[in-house]
C-alpha cells in the first residue's frame, strides 16, 4: 500500500517523509529519497554499473529475490557503461528509485522524485508496485503531477500551508501581471538538418529541422532520454553539432561560435545552475553578464535583480546558499532568472517540478504572459499544465528529428 | 570480490617490496610474487594491465643498456657491472617506478563503484574507506562536472565563446562546480549516510567458508608472508 502525502508547498510534506522514512524506532529505518537528483547518489561511483553494484543490483549480487530483480528490470534500458553524469534527469530518477528498492528497506519515502519521469515510467513503478504487494517495505509518496496516484486503495495523507509561510505562487501571478503590458521583438529560429550525438552513443538528432516562431508556447514532450535537454544546450551553443545550420530570422548563426544573446535555459536540476554565494549573488552576477552581452531581443523586461527577488517573493531567502534553498525554491529561481536575462528565447526544462498545482497554475500565467510579450519560448514538460496555453504547440522528438505532436 | 580484494592487498604489499627491495633476487622475487597472486586470484585482466604498466619500464632500462653496449662494444662487461652492481642508480629507478605502478593499479583498477566494498574487505576503517572511495569518486568525476558547469554557463549566457572568454570566466565555473558537486557531497554525508544508513547497508557480509576459499586464503597468506619477509629483509 502507498501513503500518499498530499498538499502544497512549504506544507511540510519533505520534512514529514523523512521523518518517517528515517526513524528508527521500528528497526533499521527506511530510505528517504528527495527530488533534487545528485544528492540521492551513493558519490562513491560515477557509472550506471558502480551505482548498481554499490545498491547490490548488479548481475549475480542479492540473489533472486524477486524487488531485487524487477529493480533490475526496471532500469534494464540503461546503458550499463554510461557515466552518471551525461544521464538525463528521467534516467538518472529511475535509477535512484531502483537503487533505493534494491536495498530492500522497511520504509521507502519517495519525495517528488516521480515527478522526473515520463509518463511511460510513471505506470511501469505504479505496475511494479502494485505486482509486488508483498514487498515488506511501506512506501510513503509525495508528488504533485497526480495520476496514477493515489491510486485505489491508497491511503492519502493531506497537509496545508501555515499562514507564515512564504506565498510565491501569488508573487508569482503578480510578476505575470506586471509583465502583461510589456511588448518586444524576438527573432525566428530556424534549424536545418542538425545532427548530433554523445561520443560513444547513437544519434540523438539525425538531420533534424524545424522551424520555431516567437509568440507560440513550444511545448517539448518526449520520453525521458530522447534530446529534450540536449536540444537546449544546441541551441545555446554549450554542444556543437556535428552537422546541419541554423538561421536567426534567416541569417545563419553559429551558437557554439556566437557571444550574441539568442537564448537562456533553465535547467531541469536547477543545481546545475545556480552558483554564487547566495541568490542575491547569482543574480547580479547573472544581471551584470547579460547587460554586457550583445543581444537578439528588441526591447526588454525592464526587470532588475533586485526587482525580481522581491517579486517572485523570495526576499526571505535572498541570503540563502543555492544548496540551502528548498528545492521548489531553487527550481522557480532558476525559472526567474530568465526574466532578467535579456534572452529573446526563454527554454524552460521542466520547469514545474517541485511545484503544486497553484504553482504550476501560476508558471502557466507566466509563460502565458511571456509568450504575449513577442517572447519565443520552449517548455519541457511531462505533464499538461501546460497544454492550455493559448496557440500551444505540442512538439516530440522521434527517430532523431523534431516533429510536432506530443509523445 | 573477496578474492579480489585479497590479490589487491597483495599487490599493494608487493609494490611495497619491489620498492624497497635490496638487490635485483629480491626485485625479481617480489615481481614474480605480484604476477603469481594475480594469476591465482584469477585476475588476469588485472595482471595484464600490470604488465602493460611495467613493462614499457623495463623495456626502456633495456634498450637503455643495449644503446650503452652499442656506443662502448670494447666495455660491455664494464658497462653491465655499473648498472647492474650493487648500488647501481638503475636499480632504485626501476624499483620506485615498477612498486609505484603496481600499488597504483591496485587501488585505480577496481572496477567503478567497488573501491568501498573492496577497503572495507580489506578492514579499512569505515571512514577512511568513505573517504578513500568518495574522493576518488570525486576526482573521477570531476572534469564531467566542470564541462558540464562550462555547459550550464554557456546556456546562460554568463560564458561567451571561446578559450579566453571561458577562461574569464573561471570564477563562476568553479563555483557552479562548487554546487554542482561538492557541496552535493556534504548532502550526501547528511541524507544518504546518515539518515539512510547506506555505508551501513554496504558493510560486506561475512565470508562464506567453503574448500575453495580456503585453500585461496592459505595461498595468499604464504605469499604475502613471503613479501613482507622481502620487505622487512631489503628494508631500509
Amino acid at each position: 500500500m502507498i501513503t500518499f502525502y498530499d498538499g502544497p508547498n512549504l506544507s511540510g510534506r519533505s520534512a514529514e517523509l523523512r521523518r518517517f522514512a528515517w526513524d528508527k524506532s521500528g528497526g533499521t529505518g527506511g530510505i528517504y529519497v528527495q527530488q533534487m537528483l545528485a544528492p540521492n547518489l551513493s558519490g562513491m561511483a560515477t557509472t550506471v554499473s558502480g551505482e548498481s553494484f554499490l545498491h547490490g543490483l548488479a548481475p549475480g549480487q542479492g540473489g533472486q529475490c524477486h524487488e531485487i530483480e524487477a529493480a533490475r528490470a526496471f532500469i534494464a534500458d540503461l546503458p550499463r557503461e554510461q557515466s552518471l553524469s551525461s544521464l538525463s534527469g528521467g534516467q538518472l530518477a529511475k535509477l535512484i528509485i531502483a537503487c533505493a528498492i534494491g536495498a530492500r528497506p522497511s520504509r521507502l519515502a519517495i519525495d517528488g522524485l516521480l515527478e522526473h519521469l515520463d509518463p511511460h515510467n510513471r505506470c511501469a513503478f505504479a505496475d511494479f508496485w502494485k505486482r509486488n504487494q508483498s514487498n515488506p517495505a511501506e512506501i510513503y509518496l509525495s508528488d504533485n503531477y497526480g495520476a496514477p496516484f493515489p491510486g485505489e486503495g491508497d491511503r492519502v495523507r493531506r497537509f496545508s500551508r501555515p499562514e507564515d509561510a512564504p506565498d510565491l505562487n501569488t508573487a508569482l501571478r503578480q510578476l505575470g501581471d506586471r509583465l502583461g503590458n510589456v511588448r518586444v521583438h524576438a527573432p525566428e529560429l530556424r534549424l536545418d538538418g542538425i545532427s548530433f550525438r554523445y561520443s560513444g552513443k547513437s544519434d540523438i538528432f539525425s538531420g533534424a529541422s524545424f522551424s520555431f516562431e516567437p509568440g507560440v508556447p513550444y511545448v517539448l514532450k518526449g520520453p525521458n532520454g530522447c534530446g529534450k535537454s540536449t536540444l537546449a544546450r544546441l541551441l545555446a551553443g554549450s554542444v556543437k553539432p556535428s552537422a546541419g545550420s541554423m538561421f536567426v530570422d534567416g541569417r545563419p548563426h553559429r551558437p557554439h561560435r556566437s557571444d550574441r544573446n539568442l537564448i537562456f535555459c533553465s535547467f531541469q536540476d536547477p543545481l546545475e545552475q545556480i552558483f554564487g554565494g547566495s541568490v542575491a549573488d547569482y543574480l547580479r552576477t547573472l544581471e551584470a553578464a547579460t547587460a554586457a552581452r550583445p543581444t537578439f531581443l528588441s526591447g526588454g523586461l525592464d526587470t532588475s535583480a533586485a526587482e525580481l527577488i522581491s517579486a517572485m517573493g523570495l526576499s526571505e531567502f535572498a541570503a540563502f546558499e543555492p544548496f540551502d534553498l528548498p528545492r521548489f525554491v531553487a527550481k522557480r529561481l532558476a525559472v526567474g532568472a530568465a526574466v532578467i536575462s535579456r534572452s529573446p528565447w526563454l527554454f524552460f526544462d521542466e520547469p514545474s517540478i517541485g511545484s503544486d498545482i497553484e504553482g504550476r497554475a501560476a508558471l502557466a500565467h507566466l509563460f502565458s504572459v511571456l509568450t504575449n510579450t513577442g517572447l519565443g519560448l520552449i517548455l519541457v514538460s511531462h505533464g499538461s499544465e501546460f497544454d492550455g496555453l493559448k496557440d500551444a504547440q505540442p512538439i516530440t522528438i522521434s527517430a532523431g528529428k523534431i516533429v510536432e505532436g506530443g509523445e | 570480490m573477496r578474492a579480489d580484494a585479497l590479490a589487491r592487498a597483495i599487490l599493494v604489499a608487493g609494490g611495497l617490496a619491489i620498492a624497497m627491495a635490496g638487490d635485483w633476487w629480491q626485485t625479481i622475487i617480489s615481481y614474480a610474487l605480484v604476477i603469481g597472486a594475480a594469476i591465482i586470484a584469477g585476475q588476469f585482466r588485472l595482471m595484464g594491465r600490470i604488465l602493460l604498466a611495467t613493462t614499457p619500464l623495463l623495456a626502456v632500462a633495456s634498450l637503455l643498456w643495449l644503446f650503452i653496449r652499442a656506443d662502448n662494444p670494447a666495455d660491455i662487461s664494464q658497462v653491465a657491472d655499473t648498472l647492474f652492481r650493487q648500488g647501481s642508480p638503475l636499480l632504485p629507478l626501476l624499483r620506485t617506478l615498477a612498486g609505484s605502478a603496481a600499488i597504483v593499479l591496485a587501488i585505480a583498477t577496481a572496477p567503478d563503484g567497488q573501491l568501498f566494498p573492496l577497503l572495507r574487505i580489506l578492514k579499512m576503517p569505515r571512514s577512511v574507506a568513505t573517504l578513500v572511495a568518495s574522493g576518488g569518486a570525486v576526482a573521477a568525476g570531476m572534469p564531467a562536472s566542470y564541462s558540464r558547469s562550462l555547459a550550464a554557463l554557456r546556456a546562460q549566457g554568463i560564458v561567451g565563446a571561446g578559450g579566453w572568454a571561458q577562461f574569464k570566466s573561471i570564477g563562476q565555473v568553479l563555483s557552479l562546480t562548487w554546487v554542482a558537486t561538492l557541496s552535493i557531497s556534504f548532502a550526501r554525508a547528511e541524507q544518504k549516510w546518515v539518515g539512510n544508513g547506506f555505508l551501513r547497508r554496504l558493510d560486506p557480509p561475512p565470508p562464506a567458508a567453503s574448500k575453495a576459499d580456503f585453500g585461496r586464503s592459505i595461498i595468499f597468506m604464504s605469499t604475502g608472508g613471503a613479501l613482507l619477509v622481502l620487505i622487512l629483509s631489503g628494508g631500509p
